[in-house]
């Protein structure tokens, strides 16, 4: 089985629509504008953020 | 910063929802302030644009050039094989509108009526006083400050971080939510400049389907939404379609939106002590088409009624301001949850059964089938079944 991992994220790519903030259950992505921040500590890896992301910047 | 601590309302977002609240409380003599966290009202849009006639009318809007760009008279459905279903009036049902002029059309409407309105400034938290919230913490250019208000407002879009941070879960359920993508395009071909066009083909757009919103007659957003779990981006699914389409695929693209809908994960908590939800935060959106601007707007002036009339009360609880829960419900609520089922039946749908459709109805029908509620829906139906054998095996496969 694939072992769990956090999101990567690929800033090139993102269109900062704030659809990855929608979808996470916890709360550990942040928007700022033109940036995104991913709390470690409280991402789960359960990779909503990936599936949402109308662009692929998060894998 | 140099603004008054103590507000009445205080709103989170400057997106439709929350300009409405702040102009229907200010209407009604409030004291209310909205905060933006974006340094444009307006931008960056997320959305495609339309907005049927019939919110205009409801909501007491004026379509005015500045915003309403340009006329719609109905609506042509594509079928997979290209076969087209035009349904057109003989007036206008709708307009495409900039939302970068009318989210500031509003504004100004807001802040003449007596609304405060301050952008670039993020909301990062709610304030609490035991179980009732109180007011805000936000940042304005680096400041950081807190504001007390009776009531908060989260008109804060499909993140909806406010409502979460307050303590209702608001999180969007990867089924009830679909990923779009759009580009604003100049210099295409397309048919009917004076139609929205919807395409609908499971290899082009799963569980959605992608769209042209005329702004000219060689101008148009043109974009797809999908379901949100797909593993394929809708960026890809646009793309992808384009290559198919010589009048658009040799167009320009300028303007790139993103965004996520959420359609159909309605909540049955939209309120907290001191807490309202409104608009795309509370997911107020229509599931089948996604179209949520005058669903939020009218979600607004129901929220403003029972917001006046708890300052009125001085009663800034759950209890008293969940009526708002209820009375949206049986203004809007319940119909969009009948068209959330209507959606799940479409959802079934192969491309060749989607033929046998739109090769047996016509653009009345259609209207009925959306308009209706599944009774009058399946009446339509069943019209058309004695004529077409071929129905009858698709009304088997998924009504059952």
């Amino acid at each position: 089985m694939e072992e769990k991992r956090f999101p990567e994220f690929k800033s090139d790519l993102c269109a900062y629509c704030g659809a990855c903030v929608a979808v996470c259950p916890v709360l550990a992505l942040d928007l700022k504008e033109t940036k995104l921040f991913l709390d470690k500590n409280k991402c789960i890896k359960c990779m909503s953020c990936t599936k949402i992301c109308p662009v692929g910047a998060l894998k | 910063m140099n603004l008054e601590k103590e507000w009445d309302v205080i709103v989170v977002g400057g997106g439709p929802a929350g300009l409405r609240t702040a102009i229907k409380c200010a209407e009604k003599k409030l004291k209310v302030l909205l905060l933006e966290k974006d340094q444009e009202l307006g931008s960056p849009v997320r959305c495609g644009e339309g907005l049927g006639i019939g919110w205009f009318n409801r909501l007491g809007i004026k379509p005015k050039p500045e915003f309403a760009v340009h006329p719609i008279n109905g609506a042509v459905l594509y079928a997979p094989s290209g076969k087209e279903l035009v349904v057109r009036f003989d007036k206008i049902s709708g307009y495409i509108i900039e939302r970068r002029m009318f989210e500031k059309f509003l504004a100004r409407e807001a802040a003449s009526k007596g609304a405060r309105i301050i952008a670039k400034t993020t909301v990062t938290d709610v304030i609490k006083e035991g179980e009732q919230i109180i007011g805000v913490k936000a940042v304005h250019a680096g400041e950081e400050f807190e504001l007390k208000s009776k009531i908060v407002v989260a008109a804060d879009g499909v993140e909806s971080v406010i409502s979460r941070k307050a303590g209702l879960n608001t999180t969007n359920n990867l089924y009830h939510v679909d990923s779009g993508f759009q580009y604003e395009m100049a210099g295409i071909d397309f048919k009917h400049p004076d139609l929205i066009s919807l395409y609908f083909s499971n290899k082009y757009a799963r569980r959605g389907y992608l769209w042209i919103f005329p702004k000219g007659k060689d101008y148009a957003n043109v974009g797809v939404g999908i379901l949100g779990s797909d593993e394929k981006t809708a960026k890809k699914y646009l793309d992808d379609w384009l290559e198919t389409q010589p009048g658009l695929k040799k167009g320009s693209k300028i303007v790139v939106n993103a965004g996520c809908i959420p359609v159909g994960g309605f909540l049955e908590k939209m309120t907290l002590n001191g807490l309202i939800i409104v608009g795309d935060a509370a997911h107020q959106v229509n599931p089948i088409h996604g179209g949520g601007m005058g669903i939020a707007m009218e979600a607004a002036d129901v929220a403003s009624e029972i917001i006046a009339e708890a300052i009125e009360k001085k009663d800034f609880s759950d209890k008293f301001l969940s009526k708002y829960t209820s009375r949206w419900y049986e203004k809007r609520g319940n119909k969009l949850k009948d068209i959330l089922k209507k959606r799940k039946m479409l959802e079934e749908v192969s491309d060749k059964d989607f033929e046998v459709l739109v090769n047996s109805l016509n653009g009345e029908d259609v209207l009925k089938i959306a308009h209706g509620d599944l009774i009058d829906s399946a009446k339509t139906i069943t019209k058309k079944l004695i004529k077409n054998p071929k129905l009858v095996t698709l009304m088997v496969k998924y009504l059952k």
